[in-house]
């Protein structure tokens, strides 16, 4: 019973890290289709250690434009960059930036990743052939229903309170840039405080009622 | 092979580290609680959030989704109450358990704010189902009256510690290769990148630091030499002593030039689980002396 035992565990524990090597190992034609999205194992063992790897190339602005009705008072508010000066203004002690971080620049990542890649990927899943408009209304209705893009859209409601505008008489968008990282070569840039950074708009999203 | 098991039945390899880092466990799990707190709200009942996927441990448990956002209230606070039995080591094994499941659950809502330490964290708590990790800041320890029993649960709980020892090793190589697969981190220049980026630049010493090219070269090669080096030499007792302080010099510096704190000092705390039971002991016998020491002089 005892022998039963031990060899049922080490079985376990030789197929469990057999399969964990497999799964964390990068992309191949032969064991990746194993792990297909939403499969138990990537539910169970879904993991990514490709720490940094590739580095990011830009930093991001996120603006939200709040419109009042009937009229045409607009303000706009960037959150990302005031957001993260407080981050490392408050350093080590930043957590409460840091998670707040982590919301913000994984939505406006994934967000902007799909705005410039749906075509690529969609292009590769299917062969149908869309008119024009036809491809962007896809593209955008693929977009609003995505997770990230809900989650900056839900964000609105706390820029709106933190800057006193009331739900009832404010419609809003958002957009999201981004700003290149100066190449290595070029890094002494990063120094040079009067050097403008170009700012490249990515995304903008429709108008959007803020009432509750 | 018929040794290798015997070793493994003899003794809880992991016994003193283990209760440490239970106690590490559940001050980092009570942490994030604490700072994320304020953000529930958004993350599970957001205005415009629709309904997400049930998770896989709420369909087995046939738990609506709808109804867990509208309660997430009641299992964070169900959950909170796991961490302290958990703390004070009432429960055991089952406790762990079911701590395992929420942490599955609230994660399955809180997967935009978690980073590569809280991914980890997942699986050593995995582990920790398994590990005897009461000898020490238990409320009681486990003991076994049956011989046999007792042997087996070292030797499980032996299987489970290794696997947190082989995780740290499979995250290092994987991370190395990738990077190595990267061109920037290739042509020496992804540290560059990583420091400079806004949302990781840490201190007012990044934008000078990697004006020196030789900085930025050195250490670039240097992250991915440890990472590729670890996994093999952290098993010789020759280098296991190099490889665990240069892993903690690289995980201070990435601590320290990127704020990514707590999934540093996670990985920082790991490197307990190389160090042996004896040498735990030593280290122990030494806080023991240093703080009676000091007690004397405070009292002279």
């Amino acid at each position: 019973m005892r022998r039963f035992f031990i060899c049922a565990s080490l079985c376990l524990f030789f197929l469990y890290w057999g399969t964990t090597f497999l799964y964390v190992a990068p992309k191949n034609s032969v064991f990746t289709p194993f792990f297909e999205e939403n499969s138990a194992f990537r539910y169970f063992i879904g993991q990514n250690w490709s720490l940094f790897a590739p580095p990011p190339k830009d930093n991001k602005k996120l603006y939200y434009t709040f419109y009042r009705k009937n009229s045409t008072e607009t303000r706009t508010f960037e959150v990302l960059e005031s957001l993260l000066k407080l981050k490392i203004s408050n350093a080590p002690f930043n957590s409460s930036e840091s998670v707040r971080d982590f919301i913000l620049s994984n939505s406006a990542s994934n967000v902007i990743w799909w705005s410039e890649n749906y075509f690529k990927v969609e292009h590769e899943k299917s062969d149908e052939h869309f008119s024009e408009e036809e491809a962007l209304t896809q593209k955008t209705e693929f977009i609003e229903s995505a997770y990230h893009f809900q989650m900056l859209k839900s964000y609105a409601v706390l820029v709106a309170k933190e800057h006193n505008i009331s739900l009832d008489d404010y419609d809003f968008s958002f957009r999201l840039a981004k700003i290149d990282i100066p190449d290595y070569e070029d890094r002494k840039k990063l120094m040079d405080e009067e050097y403008v950074f170009e700012e490249h708009p990515v995304f903008e999203s429709e108008k959007f009622s803020l009432e509750p | 092979m018929k040794n290798s098991i015997h070793r493994l039945e003899n003794e809880n390899k992991f016994r003193e580290f283990s209760s440490i880092f239970r106690i590490f466990i559940g001050l980092y799990l009570l942490r994030k609680v604490f700072f994320t707190w304020e953000f529930q709200e958004l993350l599970v009942r957001g205005k415009y959030l629709s309904p997400q996927p049930a998770s896989s441990i709420l369909s087995l448990l046939h738990i609506d989704v709808n109804w867990f956002a509208s309660n997430f209230e009641f299992f964070y606070l169900i959950y909170i109450l796991l961490i302290f039995l958990f703390l004070f080591g009432i429960g055991k094994q089952l406790t762990v358990f079911f701590l395992y499941v929420f942490l599955e659950i609230i994660y399955d809502y809180n997967w935009l704010v978690l980073n590569g330490g809280d991914n980890l964290l997942e699986f050593v708590l995995l582990y920790f189902i398994f590990i005897d990790s009461y000898s020490r800041f238990s409320l009681k320890p486990l003991r076994y009256k049956n011989e046999k029993v007792a042997r087996f649960s070292n030797f499980i709980s032996n299987l489970a510690g290794y696997s947190i020892c082989i995780h740290l090793c499979v995250a290092y190589f994987m991370s190395a290769i990738f990077k190595i697969h990267s061109d920037d981190w290739f042509h020496g220049v992804g540290m560059y990148y990583s420091v400079v980026a806004e949302r990781f630049n840490g201190t007012s010493l990044n934008f000078l630091l990697v004006q020196s090219g030789l900085f930025v070269t050195v250490a670039t090669y240097a992250t991915i030499a440890i990472e590729l080096a670890y996994p093999f030499l952290i098993w010789f007792k020759k280098t296991r002593h190099l490889m665990i302080v240069l892993a903690i010099m690289l995980h201070f510096g990435i601590a320290m030039f990127t704020m990514l704190y707590a999934f540093q000092f996670l990985f920082i705390f790991l490197q307990g689980f190389f160090i042996t039971n004896n040498e735990w002991k030593r280290i122990f016998g030494i806080l023991k002396n240093t703080f009676r020491w000091n007690k004397t002089r405070i009292r002279t």
